[in-house]
C-alpha cells in the first residue's frame, strides 16, 4: 500500500488573499496534499493520492486532538476558513473530469446529461473550470462576481452572483465527496434526486449516502461536516451574456430595489427581469441629478459562432469588477473626499454600455480580481419585503459620517441548502457593502448590524464576509438551522464535530 | 541654540533617510502568466505557497545571480507568477557599499491550472 506525499509547514502565519486585517493568524501546521504518492509517482486514478492524503490528515488530526480546516484560495473576508491547529492547503488538488463514459455510473435520469456532468477536486479554481468548460461548449450556470475561488470554497460559503432565476453556485451541485471521521469518505447526494449509482462510489472507493437532509446540510457547511475532496456538478450548455450598464438617479431605481419591477428602468429587455440584475448605490449621491445609482443587467443569449471580441475600456469593457477591488485604492484618510471619490470610482467601474450592450461568455463577464491589500466587505441577506427598511437602516449609519461604502443590491433565488444565507423565498436580496478595513469601517459595520437587529429586520450574513460573531442572527433560519444541527449530529460524533469546527463556528453556536 | 537645532535637524534627516530606505523594501515588480484559453485570465496559481529566494547582484551588476527552483517545487508545472522586490536592507546596503552589492528577493507561485480529463 503506497503512502501519499504529504508535506506540511509548521509555525506559519496564514492570511487571506485580500490581506484583510483580523483575518488569519498563526497556524501550527499547514498540510499540502498532492496527487502524488510519496515516491513521486502518480496513480492511474489521478485523484487517489490526494484523497489518501486527506484521509491521513484527518486521522492525524484525530490522534493529535486538533481542529482541522481546509482552505481554498483564501478568498473569504472572514475567518470562516481559518483555524489555529491544522489547515489543509487544497490548491494542489486540481484533478477534474468532464463527462461519464460509463452510463451505469449514473442514475437513469442523469444519463442524458452525462457529458455535462463535472467531477472536480476541491482545489480547482472557478476560472480554470470556466476556461476549459467554455472551450468545450459548456458553461458554469452561475458564479460570484469574480473567479478566483476554489470550487469547494465557493460552494461551502454559499458564493453567489445575481442569477435571480437560478440561485447560488451550490445549486449546481449534485453530489459531495466528503472525507470525515476516521478518514472514511462518503459520496453524499439527494435521495430524491440521485445523480450517481453505487458503481461510481465503488470507483471512488466511497460509501454512498442518499440522504436529502444530509445533502442539504453539508452543501453550505463551511467545512463543518469534514473535508470536501470533490464535488459533482452539472454544467450548462454554453450561453453568452449581454451586459447593459446604466447610471440613473436613485429615484429611478427606488421601486425596483424592493419589487424587482424593472419596467420603469427602460432596460433593453423591457419589463422582463434580466438573468442577472444588480443595483449599486452611492449613499452620498442619492439626490435628483446626482446619478448615484448604477444598474447592471445581463441577459442570456445563444452563443454565436465565434467568441465575442474583448475591447477593454471606453465603455466597451466586458470585464466585471469585484467591488472590493473597485474601491481598493482609497481609505478613510480623507473622509471629506469620500462622496466624490466614491462616485468617480463607481462611474469608472460601471461604465455605461452602448445601446446594443456588450456580449461575452460567462467568464468574460465575471473575470479576474486583483488583491486589494486590506479589502473587506459585509453582505446581508434580507427578504424582499424588508429591502426598503434595510436600506434606510444602512443610510442612517452612512449619513452620520462619510464612509467609503457603496451599497450593492443583488437578488438570488432561495437555496435548498439549510444554512445558505440566501434562504428567503422566493428571493433573497443580498446587500453587499465593500470597503477597506479600518477602525472606521469596523465601527460602521457594527452600527449597521445593530440597526438591523434593533429594527428587527429579518436578515442573514454571508459567511465569507465580515459578520457578527454571535448566534443571534441565525435564529432567522428557524427549523432549517435545527435540521442542519441534527444532520451534523447524525453524521459526526461529538469529537468529530469539535474537530471540524473553528472559533467562528463556535461563536455562531454551530459547533455543538 | 544653533548646535541643538543642528542636532535636531540631523536626527530628523537621519530618521527620514532610514525610514525611506527601509520603505523601499515595499517596491515590487511582478509577472503573471495568462491562460492560453479565452478569456485569457491570469493563470491559476497556488496562492498559499510563495517560494522565495534572496539573490545578490554584486560588482555594480557585473555579477548577477540566477535562481532555479528545484524540479519538484511546482510538481513539474512551473511558475505562473513571479515577483521581485527589494528587501528591507537593499537600499541601506546599496548606500553603504556604494552600489557594490544589492540584494533582492524573488518569489514564485506555482501553476495549479489543470485541463480536465475524460470521465470514467
Amino acid at each position: 500500500m503506497k503512502s501519499p506525499l504529504l508535506p506540511f509547514e509548521t509555525g506559519r502565519r496564514w492570511k487571506n488573499w485580500h490581506a484583510t486585517s483580523g483575518v488569519g493568524g498563526p497556524v501550527q501546521r499547514i498540510y499540502i496534499p498532492r496527487n502524488l504518492w510519496s515516491d513521486g509517482s502518480r496513480d492511474e486514478k489521478v485523484f487517489l493520492p490526494g484523497l489518501a492524503g486527506l484521509q491521513q490528515i484527518v486521522r492525524e488530526a484525530e490522534q493529535s486532538h486538533k481542529r482541522l480546516r481546509a482552505i481554498g484560495s483564501g478568498w473569504s473576508l472572514s475567518n470562516v476558513a481559518y483555524g489555529e491547529d491544522f489547515l489543509i492547503n487544497t490548491s494542489r488538488l486540481t484533478h477534474w473530469f468532464v463527462g461519464f463514459r460509463t452510463p451505469t455510473m449514473l442514475t437513469q435520469q442523469f444519463r442524458a446529461k452525462s457529458q455535462r456532468l463535472v467531477f472536480a477536486q476541491c482545489g480547482v479554481l472557478i476560472k480554470t473550470l470556466s476556461a476549459y468548460l467554455e472551450a468545450r461548449g459548456l458553461s458554469l450556470s452561475t458564479s460570484g462576481a469574480s473567479n478566483g475561488q476554489t470550487i469547494a470554497g465557493a460552494i461551502s460559503t454559499g458564493t453567489h452572483g445575481a442569477a435571480n432565476s437560478f440561485g447560488s453556485i451550490q445549486e449546481t451541485v449534485l453530489a459531495i465527496h466528503m472525507v470525515a471521521e476516521g478518514g472514511k469518505h462518503y459520496l453524499i447526494q439527494r435521495e430524491t434526486r440521485p445523480a450517481v449509482s453505487q458503481e461510481f462510489c465503488t470507483f471512488l472507493g466511497a460509501e454512498l449516502k442518499n440522504d436529502d437532509d444530509l445533502f442539504h446540510a453539508a452543501l453550505v457547511s463551511f467545512g463543518s461536516f469534514g473535508v470536501i475532496h470533490g464535488v459533482l456538478f452539472e454544467a450548462a450548455p454554453l450561453y453568452w451574456l449581454e451586459r447593459h450598464v446604466k447610471r440613473v438617479d436613485y429615484s429611478a431605481v427606488r421601486n425596483a430595489l424592493a419589487t424587482l419591477d424593472v419596467s420603469s428602468l427602460q432596460l433593453s429587455g423591457g419589463t422582463a427581469l434580466p438573468f442577472h440584475f444588480e443595483i449599486v448605490l452611492n449613499p452620498y449621491a442619492l439626490a435628483a441629478g446626482q446619478g448615484g445609482a448604477f444598474v447592471r443587467a445581463l441577459y442570456k443569449r445563444p452563443p454565436g459562432p465565434t467568441l465575442p471580441v474583448q475591447e477593454p475600456g471606453h465603455g466597451q469593457s466586458i470585464r466585471s469588477e469585484d467591488l472590493v477591488s473597485v474601491i481598493g485604492f482609497f481609505s478613510d484618510i480623507a473622509p471629506g473626499l469620500v462622496p466624490m471619490v466614491l462616485q468617480d470610482e463607481l462611474e469608472e467601474s460601471f461604465t455605461e454600455t452602448p445601446p446594443q450592450g456588450v456580449l461575452g461568455t460567462h467568464s468574460q463577464q465575471f473575470g479576474d480580481t486583483t488583491p486589494t491589500n486590506g479589502g473587506t466587505s459585509t453582505e446581508i441577506g434580507v427578504p424582499m419585503e424588508h429591502v426598503g427598511n434595510a436600506l434606510a437602516a444602512i443610510l442612517r449609519v452612512t449619513s452620520t459620517e462619510n464612509m467609503a461604502m457603496p451599497i450593492a443590491f443583488r437578488y438570488v433565488k432561495q437555496s435548498d441548502a439549510f444554512l445558505a444565507f440566501t434562504c428567503f423565498s422566493p428571493h433573497t436580496c443580498t446587500i453587499e457593502i465593500p470597503t477597506i478595513d479600518s477602525v472606521r469601517t469596523r465601527d460602521g459595520y457594527e452600527r449597521i448590524w445593530a440597526e438591523f437587529r434593533n429594527l428587527k429586520i429579518p436578515h442573514t450574513f454571508h459567511y465569507g464576509q465580515a459578520l457578527p460573531l454571535h448566534p443571534y442572527w441565525l435564529e432567522v433560519f428557524g427549523a432549517r438551522r435545527q435540521s442542519w444541527l441534527e444532520a451534523r449530529a447524525r453524521f459526526l460524533s461529538p469529537s468529530g464535530r469539535r474537530m471540524f469546527s473553528n472559533a467562528m463556528i463556535d461563536a455562531l453556536g454551530l459547533s455543538t | 541654540m544653533g548646535s541643538a537645532c543642528h542636532s535636531w535637524l540631523c536626527s530628523v534627516l537621519c530618521g527620514a533617510f532610514v525610514a525611506l530606505t527601509l520603505l523601499t523594501g515595499c517596491y515590487s515588480y511582478s509577472y503573471h502568466q495568462l491562460h492560453s484559453l479565452p478569456p485569457n485570465d491570469r493563470i491559476a496559481v497556488d496562492r498559499q505557497i510563495p517560494i522565495s529566494e534572496t539573490q545578490w547582484s554584486t560588482v555594480w551588476g557585473g555579477i548577477q545571480s540566477e535562481w532555479t527552483p528545484g524540479p519538484t517545487s511546482c510538481d513539474g508545472r512551473g511558475a505562473g507568477r513571479v515577483e521581485t522586490h527589494f528587501v528591507w536592507y537593499s537600499v541601506p546596503l546599496l548606500v553603504l557599499t556604494l552600489g557594490f552589492a544589492v540584494p533582492a528577493e524573488t518569489t514564485i507561485w506555482c501553476i495549479t491550472d489543470e485541463a480536465p480529463s475524460e470521465g470514467p
